[in-house]
């Protein structure tokens, strides 16, 4: 949905739904792909993890970005929507009546937004012991 | 059957004598009993603790021997995890998360009962084996190989695993009742942003108790299948792995330590912004770290495996992520602090045990994040460090903050004020027994003092830290009693505590305390995320929403037949419909007998005992799925049955349907209906169960690259004509789904029979596969995961048949009754999961080994 700035349409729930979950997601695909890059590709002797887990990082890192973006543009339709309920008129919805329909969203959508930069920061963070810890082949603490 | 009741009080009148007691089913009750039973468990849990305090009060000391000690740490660790903690704050949450949403109830009444039953079993059950000598004494996270069948002969960790596989279905029927009852029982006007925080908190811990207490019952099956000689997943001598039992320990138990901190998040932050008498700082950011604590918690299990020789770059993966988790603690620990700076305290003893919990929290956070870190955890691994980081987590992270939530809640559960004097003298105790009994172990860890030993040689500087963590044990322990006391005094005392005795701002301060049977005999709106600072009246006003005001409206002391409450929007707080809550049933408790006698049977290998355990669970079933009257009349007084199905919400925008008498739909036999929603938590947890068995068989390196000789995997040609009746039931399915959508009930019969038909395909055809292959799972542990995954098929495989029997038999009675269309499209869901889930066997078991 390309709502204009002035929009007061409220975004559909399967949208704040992709941006909610999107950088959880990102994270979960990061930790777990690397993991098993780490533990798969070195046990079957071949090189270049390092490069897999660079590409792996950069694309997870996007997806978060990607999403904490769509957070913001969610964000703003709610803001416009709050600020549409305070001018006199009919109102648009149902919870619009209750002072509730951009309250809500905006709430959902800041919430994407802080979880997008919590989880696209824990993304590069792991990103970074790659570069300095040898991965193949496995060590070893006894 | 006893006829339906005619008032509305009569209604949710709670039934009486001995029989009554055990087919009592309302929240409240239930939710008492759950805490006695829980709080028992701690009590015996602490005594545990002490016994094991006097032994290593002094060093080479004989109080008891080592294996009395195994045995008493065993059983602390397994208590106080399994038995206490957990199942408290779920009894909290069952009391309270209906008050705080305004609803009579939660979804699934029959489910909170069968959920304590079963848990009190489980913990008789687990208990009892101290009275045969057999307490389990491998560790509450029960390592392999240690014991398994060669290791540990006896009983005692079949105890443990048995008896916790009763309490895990306990704690996964509690969690898919606090979801489905948060996301869809609330006030008319209660969006998802205005969410009381202990709402917000339990809706997240129930969604980690679903994907970790799952993982769990799957590796404590397989624990068992192992100590029985059936498989050999964790036995390295036949190719098993018994890290592999760590990492699925793990992935459930470093979430263990978030299911049980979270809620006291929700709590404290009820107390603190009280007693600061104003709203929490930054309640978005509350709620963030909440959500976030809840996603990072999965990411963190490989902390308690740092030193079993994973790769120094996978290490660092997790370190990242115990480094993050300390930012969402710290944005709670900076919430609540910031709120009491910014209000006007009132510094009454719920409080104070909040503020003792943040201080010691911090403290427990602040070690984790050391702990966290590789270098120092492979010194400090294993040591008494460790004991005291986890017990500060766990004391300021639940003990105190349950402490808190008994004084500040324990006026509305008894309509009794508790004394001040007592509470501040037992705080006071406590905070520093506490502190006295684990702050001198960090040092005692770092001199090295290991975990887990029965007593320690004199001479190695270790003796004074082991009195003063003696002394402070019992210190602590006069603190609990001095609670104990005061509970006690203000029930006789009888100090009437009135229904808002600290000037609470969540809608259980406007019920009577304690609640009468029928809770919200007028249903509140909500038009604020404070109600009772807000808002003037609870009542419907000039001005809201017509929808709102009806659905008010209509609830006002009704219906007076059956037992109804509202449904909403998950997010936006709309009236959607009505759910037909069961009254009273006492198939709860029959079928919690049926589960322990089989889990009895397992226990003893005893047929015999095997027996009348599965007459009693069927018997069982078929009481609690019998059709209810109330609902029938349910059924009738709202016109559920003339519409047909299909009739969406969004088709009656006014929210009435002809011949209803509440202006609302029922929210049965369609998309509405909490039996719907609760069938996708159920997807949940079927999901992670086989997800952990596909991890599990890929763990043990056998898919691509065989390492037992003779580990083929089963043959093909069964597995493929598995796959065309699994693509046709994907077909059949969606038809069925059709059928019920467009309330064409003539069709819906032979949609079910041809998916049942598919279904027993699947079944027989990958069970012609296994069969044709010549495995032996307890010689190979290849062959336990090809088993894990397929054998999970043909669990879900064969419920699903009997749900869609169940279809079947009501599409054949009762073609036109909503609640047969329910089962049907239930068993949708279920069935396009058992579908999904054999083709990813087919690429599993039969193509990645055949391809790679």
């Amino acid at each position: 949905m390309s709502a204009s700035p002035h929009s007061t349409a409220i975004p559909d729930g399967r949208r704040l739904l992709l941006a909610l979950l999107g950088s959880p997601l990102a994270w979960v695909v990061h930790l777990l792909a690397g993991y098993l890059v780490i533990a798969l590709w070195c046990s079957s002797g071949w090189s270049g993890a390092e490069a897999v887990l660079g590409i792996l990082t950069l694309m997870c890192a996007g997806a978060a970005l990607a999403s904490a973006i769509l957070a913001f543009r969610l964000w703003r339709q709610g803001q416009h929507a709050l600020l549409a309920d305070a001018e006199p008129g009919v109102p648009e919805s149902w919870d619009s009546r209750m002072g509730e329909r951009g309250a809500r969203v905006a709430f959902l959508a800041v919430l994407a937004l802080f979880m997008g930069g919590l989880f696209g920061f824990l993304i590069v963070l792991q990103g970074i012991p790659p570069l300095y810890t040898p991965i193949c082949p496995l060590t070893s603490t006894s | 059957m006893s006829s339906p009741p005619r008032t509305f009080t009569e209604t949710w009148d709670q039934p009486k004598g001995f029989i009554g007691f055990l087919a009592t089913i309302d929240n409240i009750p239930i939710a008492v009993r759950y805490m006695v039973t829980s709080f028992g468990f701690f009590l015996a849990g602490g005594i545990l603790a002490l016994m094991m305090r006097v032994q290593l009060a002094r060093p080479e000391n004989g109080f008891v021997d080592p294996h009395t000690y195994n045995q008493l740490f065993t059983m602390h660790g397994t208590t106080m995890m399994f038995l206490f903690i957990v199942p408290f704050l779920e009894a909290f949450a069952n009391y309270l998360i209906p008050l705080l949403n305004g609803t009579r109830d939660l979804p699934f009444p029959r489910l909170t009962a069968l959920s304590y039953w079963t848990y009190l079993f489980g913990g008789i059950f687990i208990y009892s084996s101290w009275f045969f000598g057999l307490a389990p004494d491998g560790g509450w996270f029960a390592y392999m190989p240690l014991n398994d069948k060669q290791h540990s002969p006896g009983l005692n960790m079949d105890f443990w695993d048995i008896g916790l596989s009763v309490a895990e279905v306990a704690a996964l029927g509690a969690a898919a009742e606090m979801i489905v009852g948060i996301l869809r029982m609330r006030a008319p006007g209660m969006s998802i942003n205005r969410l009381p925080m202990f709402c917000w908190a339990m809706l997240v811990t129930s969604v980690m108790i679903i994907f970790a207490f799952t993982a769990l019952v799957v590796g404590t099956a397989m624990l068992e299948l192992d100590r029985k000689e059936l498989t050999s997943f964790f036995n390295p001598d036949h190719g098993g792995d018994p890290l592999l039992w760590q990492h699925i320990f793990w992935v459930f138990g470093h979430p263990e330590v978030y299911i049980m901190f979270l809620p006291a998040v929700g709590i404290m932050s009820h107390i603190v912004q009280t007693f600061s008498r104003r709203p929490l700082m930054s309640y978005t950011l509350m709620v963030l770290a909440l959500v976030a604590t809840g996603f990072l918690s999965f990411g963190l299990w490989v902390h308690h495996m740092y030193v079993t020789g994973i790769s120094a770059a996978a290490l660092g993966f997790f370190a990242a992520v115990g480094a993050v988790v300390a930012i969402p603690s710290g944005i709670n620990v900076f919430g609540w602090i910031a709120t009491i700076w910014a209000g006007k305290p009132v510094w009454r003893t719920p409080l104070l045990f909040s503020l003792a919990a943040i201080i010691i929290f911090t403290i427990g956070g602040v070690t984790g994040v050391m702990v966290a870190a590789v270098p120092f955890d492979f010194q400090a691994h294993d040591t008494y460090f460790v004991v005291a980081h986890l017990h500060y987590v766990l004391f300021g992270g639940s003990i105190f903050p349950v402490f808190a939530a008994l004084y500040f809640w324990f006026p509305k559960f008894s309509g009794r004020m508790l004394s001040e004097r007592l509470g501040c003298w037992s705080l006071g105790l406590m905070f520093v027994g506490f502190n006295l009994a684990f702050g001198p172990m960090h040092w005692s860890g770092l001199e090295g003092m290991p975990r887990r030993v029965y007593t320690y040689p004199t001479g190695l500087g270790l003796e004074d830290y082991n009195l003063l963590s003696t002394v402070g044990a019992f210190t602590l322990a006069l603190g609990v009693i001095l609670t104990l006391i005061n509970f006690g005094l203000s029930l006789r005392r009888r100090s009437e505590a009135g229904s808002d005795p600290w000037g609470g701002d969540s809608l259980e301060w406007s019920e009577t305390s304690p609640p009468v049977n029928a809770q919200f005999n007028s249903i509140p709106v909500v038009r604020s995320r404070h109600p009772m600072w807000d808002q003037i009246t609870l009542k419907p006003v000039e001005g809201d929403d017509p929808e709102v005001v009806r659905a008010a409206r209509a609830l006002d002391g009704r219906p007076e037949r059956w037992r109804g409450s509202l449904v909403v929007g998950v997010t936006d707080g709309r009236p959607l419909a009505l759910a037909h809550l069961p009254r009273r049933s006492i198939w709860p408790f029959v079928l919690s007998v049926g589960f322990v006698l089989l889990f009895l049977a397992a226990l003893l290998d005893n047929v015999w005992i095997a027996l009348p355990g599965l007459v009693v669970t069927l018997v069982a079933l078929g009481g609690w799925f019998w059709p209810l009257d109330t609902e029938s009349v349910a059924i009738r007084e709202t016109g559920a049955e003339r519409h047909g199905a299909g009739a969406s919400r969004a088709e009656h925008p006014s929210g009435s349907r002809d011949g209803s008498a509440f202006g609302l739909p029922l929210a049965v036999g369609d998309r509405s209906s909490n039996g719907y929603w609760g069938t996708g938590v159920l997807l949940a947890i079927l999901g992670t169960a086989s997800a952990t068995f596909i991890a599990g068989y890929f763990y043990l390196g056998q898919g691509p690259t065989p390492l037992s000789p003779g580990s083929e995997p089963p043959p093909l040609g069964p597995a493929l004509w598995a796959s065309v009746a699994a693509l046709s039931s994907l077909v059949t399915t969606r038809w069925l789904t059709r059928t019920v959508d467009q309330g064409r009930d003539g069709t819906r019969r032979l949609a079910l029979v041809l998916t049942l038909v598919a279904q027993l395909a699947i079944f027989g055809l990958s069970l012609a596969s296994w069969l044709g292959a010549d495995l032996e799972p307890a010689r190979s542990g290849y062959a336990s995961g090809v088993l894990g995954v397929l054998g999970f098929e043909w669990f879900v495989a064969l419920g699903l048949a009997v749900m869609l029997l169940a279809g079947l038999l009501w599409a054949s009675l009762a073609p036109h009754d909503p609640r047969g269309r329910g089962v049907a499209l239930n068993a949708s869901l279920v069935s396009y999961f058992s579908s999904v889930n054999w083709l990813v066997c087919l690429v599993t078991v039969y193509l990645w080994p055949r391809v790679l």
